[in-house]
Order: structure tokens, then C-alpha cells, then sequence
């Protein structure tokens, strides 16, 4: 039998070991980081103005979050920094859930986010309310902006607590331009932002941004450049700016080194898979 | 029948529908406020369906202990042991948040976590550039993914924009026709269901 050459073994490489060495790879970065300079986007600033707006008007800002734990290292820290914005701010925030786990999603961010002394001061049901979620995806979005949100949501919050007990959602009568200043969607899939757009947006003309997973970002422009969504918060990249722009280095300013090497690694692979196919073809040949 | 009645109700509801949310009148019958809690129930309907439709086709998986069925009981265990105690104890109660908690979130956090593994591994083994449209294809991706990170912009001052530009005009270009193109398939199969012209969704092969 003919002795395999050297390319011939590293294209027959076990994907296991692939797998080991980005494992470890992922963490020495993790465990010792480079702190790589991260420079702010344009999306990131737009983003970051809406709640700086609402500041001003005092409006409602009306948070969805549309996702489950798999998009949580994402999304996840993009609600906690929105929230510590808002917080800092004097923005209320009513919180909801188009995903059935999209409750708990917010549910643990704003305990995360409210875990913190710092805002010992806010007042769940007068600065926050969390409503969780409704079976009926886009009809409680629909409903929520056509009807009534208190009958939308059944009177009850994530909880299951009164809204009668709580000032902003009793003030908060439906998701529109007359008692919301700005919606944002956290969205990994669909229903999301589109939705907002359809039955929201575009009935209404509520104002809308959303806070997306990285690899949904293309699809998401379509509707920036139509002027339907007005900031786009890109993935943890977009989450870690937006962190350092609050002044607040969190989750996603830690994974950046990861996600920049990780980057390199994947590049060099795909260099050292090319090289390795075109050796082996022209010993082949 | 069986074809009938499912397709008469179709186009009645889907031609209300248009009444309720573009017609003057319909908008002040409140017709819309009406079919949108029919839709609240006719999800929660639809849940069922999908419980019933589970546990026959798993329930049979088991019982005649084909290939995975271990699989399949894991699946009925799970689901029928969660509905049991959150209908005790309610979804928040201790024990169902502890189970949500401590299994589904960690098990739906690592299952996307392990994109990433395959991801790097289909880099190598997969992206090769056998024509000059994959070449394209991978110099594009290489300038994003590098340059949609923070280390594009410390290897060369600039990429960052270059990267964005890319996203902005000609894949945001792309994506805009894709989507008007889908929406407008959107709208013909609507059409052509409410008319009682697409009959897939009853069960059928297709157009008639």
C-alpha cells in the first residue's frame, strides 16, 4: 500500500481534532484576553441615540424579546445594557415576549441588570414591567397595538401579578405612538421584527429598532433601508460597542477577543483546506 | 366534504380577513379585534393538535421499538413529566423553573454552541475554490468575517468600513430583492388559496 504524504494526512484529519483545537484555542483566548480596540459602527450609535431621545421626551421604550436561551449570549447582554441605559436615563420599559421562553429571557436580564446597587432606586411596576408572555405570537402583538394591553396580556404580568398594581402598564393602554416612544425587538428567528413591522410600524408608525443575532444582520437592513427599522444593534459585536458606549463593559466586550481570533482561526483553516486540496490534486494528477 | 368544508372555510375567513383590515366598514365592525383572538385560540388549538400528533407518532416509535426509539420515549417522558408538574405547581412553580432552568436553557445554549464546531470544521474540509464564484465567495467572506470583528480594523485601518459597505449596498441589495421576491410568492399563494386553488395545506398533492 502507497505511504500517504503529508497532505494527504492533514486532509484526512479527524474532525475531532478540529473541534480540540478550537476548544482550546476558544479558551486561552477566554481565560487570557488581548483586549483588541473595538471601534464603534454607525448602527451602533443610531441605536444608542433612540434611548438618548427617549430621555428626553420621557416615552416609553417597549422592549420584545423574541428568542430563546440558544441566542441568549447574544441577545442577552443587548437587553441588560438597554436596560442599564434606560435605568440611567429615567426611560420606563415595558418588556414582553413573542417566544415562549422570551419571557424568562427578560425575566433574567432585568434581575441580572437590577442585581446591581446601582439601581437599587428603580421601582418594578413604575420604572419596569416585565409582561412576559402570550400564546398567539403576531395576534398579541396585533392586539397589543390595535385593541388593549391590559386585556391582551390578561391583566396579569411575567408573574402572574396584577397589572392594576402597576402605574406604566395601566398608563401603557396600547402599543402605539400615543403611549410608546420607541419598540425594539430582540429577535433570532422568526416571529421578529417583521412582525413589528407589519402590524405595528406600519398601522401605527411607532418608531422600531432591533438587536439581532449576527448572522441575521443582512436580512435585517432590508428593512433600515426602507426606513422601517430605525437602529440595528448587530450581534454580540453591535452588543459590546454599545457596552462601551454606556459606559459599561460587559458579557459582549469580553467575548470580542474570542469572536476576532476565532475569526482568524476559521480564515486560516479555509487557507490551509485550499492549499491542502490543490497539493493533493496536483500529486494526484 | 372533507375537501370542501376545510376549503370554504379557508376562502370565507381569508376574504374576511381582507374585509376586516382594508375595508372601511369592516375596520368599524371591529371584524379584525374579533378574528385576532380567534387566532390566540386557534394557536392554542393548534399546540394540542401538535401533542396528539407527538405522542401517536413517538408512541408508536416505541411500541414497535424501532431504530432510536430510546429517543422517542425520552421525548414522551419529557414532555408529558413537564405538563405534569407545571400543571401542579404552575410554570413558575420550584421545581418546573428548576428544570427549565438547569435542562433547557443550558441544553438550548449548547446546541447553538456547537454551530461554531461545525462551522470551523466545514471551513476546512468544504470551502474550496473549484470555480471563480466560489473564489468571489470566499474573499467576500473573509473580508466581512474579518472585518465585522474587531481585529479587521487593527490588521488594517479601514477593513471595518470596507466590511460595512459590503453589508449596506451590494448584500443589503441582494436581500431587498430576495425579500420583495418572496413576499410577492406570498401574496400569489394566499390569493390562490383563498380562491380554493392551492389545496396542499388540505392534505392533497399541490394545485389542482
Amino acid at each position: 500500500m502507497e505511504e500517504q504524504t503529508f497532505w494527504q494526512k492533514m486532509m484526512a484529519i479527524d474532525r475531532r481534532i478540529i473541534y480540540a483545537i478550537l476548544f482550546v484555542f476558544v479558551a486561552i483566548v477566554m481565560l487570557n484576553p488581548i483586549g483588541l480596540p473595538i471601534e464603534i459602527s454607525r448602527d451602533t450609535e443610531i441605536y444608542y441615540n433612540v434611548v438618548e431621545e427617549l430621555a428626553e421626551t420621557g416615552e416609553v421604550l417597549w422592549l420584545d424579546a423574541a428568542f430563546g436561551p440558544g441566542s441568549w449570549g447574544e441577545l442577552g447582554p443587548m437587553i441588560e445594557a438597554t436596560l442599564r441605559h434606560a435605568f440611567d436615563r429615567g426611560v420606563p420599559v415595558i418588556g414582553m415576549a413573542m417566544w415562549e421562553q422570551g419571557g424568562r429571557m427578560f425575566a433574567t436580564a432585568l434581575n441580572n441588570v437590577l442585581e446591581d446597587p446601582q439601581y437599587d432606586h428603580i421601582e418594578y411596576g413604575e420604572d419596569v414591567v416585565n409582561l412576559g408572555f402570550r400564546p398567539g405570537g403576531a395576534g398579541v402583538v396585533l392586539r397589543s397595538a390595535t385593541d388593549d394591553v391590559y386585556e391582551t396580556f390578561r391583566g396579569v404580568d411575567h408573574d402572574g401579578n396584577p397589572l392594576d398594581d402597576m402605574p406604566l402598564a395601566m398608563q401603557t393602554e396600547r402599543l402605539h405612538p400615543d403611549y410608546v416612544g420607541h419598540a425594539v425587538v430582540y429577535e433570532s428567528g422568526s416571529p421578529g421584527g417583521p412582525v413589528y413591522v407589519d402590524y405595528v410600524h406600519e398601522p401605527t408608525g411607532l418608531e422600531m429598532s432591533v438587536g439581532i443575532i449576527a448572522m441575521s444582520v443582512p436580512g435585517a437592513k432590508v428593512y433600515q433601508d426602507a426606513g422601517q427599522y430605525v437602529g440595528i444593534l448587530p450581534g454580540a459585536t453591535g452588543c459590546a460597542q454599545y457596552e462601551l458606549l454606556i459606559d459599561h463593559p460587559g458579557y459582549a466586550v469580553m467575548t470580542q477577543d474570542v469572536i476576532s481570533l476565532g475569526m482568524v482561526f476559521v480564515t486560516l483553516l479555509i487557507i490551509l483546506g485550499n492549499v491542502g486540496w490543490l497539493m493533493t490534486r496536483q500529486q494526484a494528477q | 366534504m372533507r375537501k370542501e368544508l376545510p376549503l370554504l372555510i379557508t376562502t370565507v375567513f381569508g376574504l374576511l380577513m381582507v374585509f376586516g383590515r382594508w375595508f372601511w366598514l369592516g375596520q368599524l365592525w371591529g371584524i379584525e379585534s374579533i378574528t385576532d383572538q380567534w387566532i390566540i385560540i386557534s394557536n392554542g388549538f393548534a399546540v394540542a393538535i401538535g401533542v396528539v400528533n407527538l405522542t401517536q407518532l413517538h408512541g408508536r416509535n416505541v411500541q414497535r421499538r424501532r431504530e432510536h426509539w430510546p429517543y422517542s420515549l425520552v421525548l414522551i417522558v419529557a414532555m408529558y413529566g413537564y405538563m405534569a408538574i407545571a400543571l401542579y405547581e404552575t410554570v413558575e412553580g420550584p421545581t418546573a423553573t428548576w428544570l427549565y432552568d438547569g435542562l433547557f436553557t443550558p441544553i438550548g445554549s449548547a446546541m447553538f454552541a456547537l454551530i461554531a464546531f461545525y462551522i470551523t470544521s466545514a471551513a476546512y474540509r468544504v470551502f474550496r475554490v473549484r470555480t471563480r464564484e466560489a473564489t468571489v465567495l470566499m474573499i467576500c467572506a473573509v473580508i466581512t468575517m474579518l472585518g465585522m470583528a474587531p481585529i479587521g480594523e487593527v490588521l488594517i485601518s479601514g477593513w471595518h468600513s470596507v466590511a460595512e459597505w459590503g453589508m449596506d449596498v451590494p448584500v443589503s441589495a441582494a436581500f431587498r430583492g430576495i425579500t420583495i421576491g418572496a413576499r410577492l410568492g406570498f401574496m400569489a399563494t394566499a390569493m390562490r388559496i383563498i380562491l380554493g386553488l392551492e389545496r396542499a395545506h388540505l392534505g392533497g398533492y399541490g394545485a389542482s
